[in-house]
């Protein structure tokens, strides 16, 4: 066994210690390349966005020198030249709607109408490809037509290089650096698949009191299919959690009422269905999540990962510790505006109050952005190594 | 446009299920269960690229 | 206490009652701003439920949605009445952030309390904060951001609005906005919770 696989060895029994809530060797360490990383390189967003290669290329340049565990992905979410040749209306990238060193934004729409709820319930792919794409895809307007069905031809094979590209990459870091994937799979809450993409967050508000029922349907006719997302194919790799990316279940959107009866349970079917296959949800709870925690702690021992944005860290600690593996501890706020110094001292801080007896991965808190600083980002993996040893 | 009257509702992970696709082959000569092997493949493929667009 | 019983129907979120009753008091012949008077007040009451925790932020925006469909069939009839407002107040999301709902809310919220509020959207210059700070001479500024990739642009903003000799309060707002970011862009305020706007906004217009 090479040192390479040997060090991948080590990191990956960290991480799977941690998440079956076990006390590993060290505290592991997840670590991902931000946007933050263009300013540091002289490329502009728009070059890391568009060009793989290059991103890639410039992950493999930073990995040597840094040690962690967990690798949370590239400096770009998505990959433009895919959107851009289905006429994409679901994003604005860096150089293409927004100024070239502008992050990605999304543009909300309902682009799902509430008349179109019991077509999609009655079969939510077909509703897919022959209402939600035509809608959400300039070229797609006129389905069946010559730009049509070629923007479909480029769209399918921009998906597939994409994900012939990162695997190859991803195998890389890993023979080259024993680094070790975070997660596969990618899936959501039903009521944010809903909320985010297909009726809006005002659309889906708003059903809550008109249309209910529907609303309640349609998210039952997601939970199966968002199971499905999370285990990404058949052949799911069922070591490492599916990423899902956690919405309007955030403290003060929904009132507990529509938290209890709307947004719970189909969240809940979703991580027993995965949990039935084997498979973990890294429960990505972004913002406040802290009046849920006793309603989370229902869930099946070791079935979600927990990551800790703004909910309260001590009493996700208390209610969901030892039974749940818990990620984070580190603001996203403190990467940008605090100083190597002062992250060394909450690190270890955290490592104290959190990571104590185990079940812990150290992390930042939500998703870190362009405007953190490269010397924060590189203090807090140092640091963790230096307080983080069990 | 779909026809309502014949929606598929086909199972997550699938687009168009192989049983459909089977009964408009009819006669099947060869060894079905590598056909099938390939094609549900592929449709898990499309299936994924659908989706991926609802869970941006 | 709510007395009048389309500012009750509003701070229930009765949207067909707030429709039927709106319609009603127009062809009675009540004037549309004293209309408008009962929607804010019971829009304000939204916005105490919000603060006691009994409503959420769905519930606020389903309040908004309510006042926003009968604004489309008052406004027309408001032009040319005199409203007395308790000030001035420029808001909109800084410029490379086009996420409008958090202000959205902010800015009902103080229409709804009575504050002449100047709207100027997403994606704003600081050029566009500036001329309309000057122009409506306000005297408080609200500044909402929600990625935290364009919590620079705040600051050179607010440097700008500085540096424009202007002492206007900045009030910021946003989902990842603490006392942190709130020292680093030098703003004046920061809101955590959108009722926050209100309060601020008072504390200014009282002094």
């Amino acid at each position: 066994m090479s040192e390479k696989q040997m060090l991948y060895q080590k990191r990956l029994e960290r991480y799977i210690t941690a998440m079956d809530c076990g006390k590993p060797d060290m505290v592991p360490v997840a670590f991902g390349v931000g946007e933050w990383i263009a300013k540091y390189t002289g490329t502009t967003l728009q070059e890391i966005y568009y060009d793989l290669d290059k991103s890639n290329s410039i992950v493999s340049e930073m990995l040597p020198g840094l040690d962690f565990d967990i690798f949370k992905g590239g400096p770009s979410l998505w990959w433009p030249p895919m959107f851009d040749a289905m006429g994409s209306k679901l994003y604005k990238f860096p150089g293409i709607g927004v100024e070239e060193n502008s992050t990605f934004q999304f543009n909300e729409q309902e682009y799902m109408k509430p008349e179109d709820y019991d077509e999609f319930i009655a079969s939510p792919t077909e509703w897919l490809v022959n209402h939600y794409l035509p809608n959400i895809s300039t070229e797609l307007e006129n389905p069946g037509s010559y730009r049509s069905t070629v923007a479909l031809i480029k769209g399918a094979a921009a998906f597939a290089m994409q994900g012939g590209i990162m695997a190859q990459a991803y195998g890389k870091w890993t023979m080259d650096h024993g680094i070790v994937g975070q997660g596969t799979g990618f899936t959501k809450a039903p009521f944010d698949t809903l909320g985010d993409a297909l009726r809006g967050m005002k659309g889906v508000l708003l059903d809550l009191r008109r249309r209910p029922e529907k609303v309640l349907a349609a998210c039952e006719a997601i939970t199966p299919h968002n199971v499905n997302c999370g285990l990404a194919g058949a052949g799911a790799d069922t070591r490492f959690p599916c990423f899902a990316p956690l919405h309007r279940g955030a403290y003060p959107f929904l009132n507990p009422n529509q938290w209890n009866n709307f947004y719970w349970p189909s969240l809940k079917a979703t991580i027993e269905g995965l949990w039935a296959r084997g498979k973990r949800m890294l429960f990505y709870a972004e913002g406040d999540w802290t009046p849920y925690l006793d309603k989370i702690a229902e869930l099946p021992d070791k079935s979600i990962i927990f990551q800790i944005d703004t909910t309260d860290a001590k009493k996700a600690k208390e209610i969901l510790g030892g039974r749940f593996c818990l990620q984070g501890g580190v603001p996203t706020t403190l990467l940008t505006y605090g100083t190597p110094a002062k992250i060394k001292e909450h690190i270890k801080r955290t490592i104290d109050e959190l990571a104590c007896d185990g079940g812990f991965i150290l992390d930042a808190g939500g998703v870190v952005m362009g405007d953190a600083k490269q010397e924060n980002v590189i203090a807090m993996i140092e640091a963790a190594r230096e307080y983080g040893v069990y | 446009m779909a026809d309502k009257e014949k929606l598929l509702n086909p199972d997550p992970g699938v687009c168009v299920p192989w049983e459909v696709k089977l009964e408009e082959i009819g006669e099947f000569p060869g060894n079905e269960a590598i056909v099938k092997k390939e094609w549900e493949k592929l449709d898990d493929f499309a299936y994924n690229f659908i989706w991926f667009w609802a869970q941006r | 206490m709510l007395t009048d019983a389309l500012s009750i129907a509003i701070a229930d979120l009765e949207e067909e009652q707030v429709a039927g009753m709106v319609k009603e008091r127009l062809a009675s012949g009540v004037a549309p701003l004293e209309i408008v008077n009962s929607l804010q007040m019971g829009m304000a009451e939204a916005g105490n439920r919000f603060e006691t925790g009994e409503y959420f932020l769905g519930e606020l925006i389903m309040c908004g949605e309510i006042m926003q469909d009968s604004m489309i069939v008052l406004e027309p009839l408001l032009i040319g009445s005199n409203a007395e407002y308790k000030g001035n107040i420029v808001i909109g999301t800084v410029k490379g952030d086009i996420h409008d709902l958090g202000k959205n809310i902010v800015v009902m919220l103080l229409k709804g309390s009575g504050y002449n509020v100047i709207d100027l959207g997403v994606d704003v210059s600081k050029e566009k904060f500036i001329e309309a700070i000057k122009e409506y001479n306000a005297p408080l500024v609200g500044m909402s951001v929600l990625l935290t990739g364009c919590q620079e642009s705040m600051k050179e903003t607010i440097d700008a609005i500085r540096a424009a000799g202007l002492d206007t309060k900045v009030l910021i707002g946003g989902n990842y906005i603490d006392d942190l970011v709130k020292a680093h862009v030098g703003a004046d305020y920061s809101a955590q919770a959108a009722t926050d706007g209100v309060k601020i906004a008072d504390e200014i217009f009282s002094a």
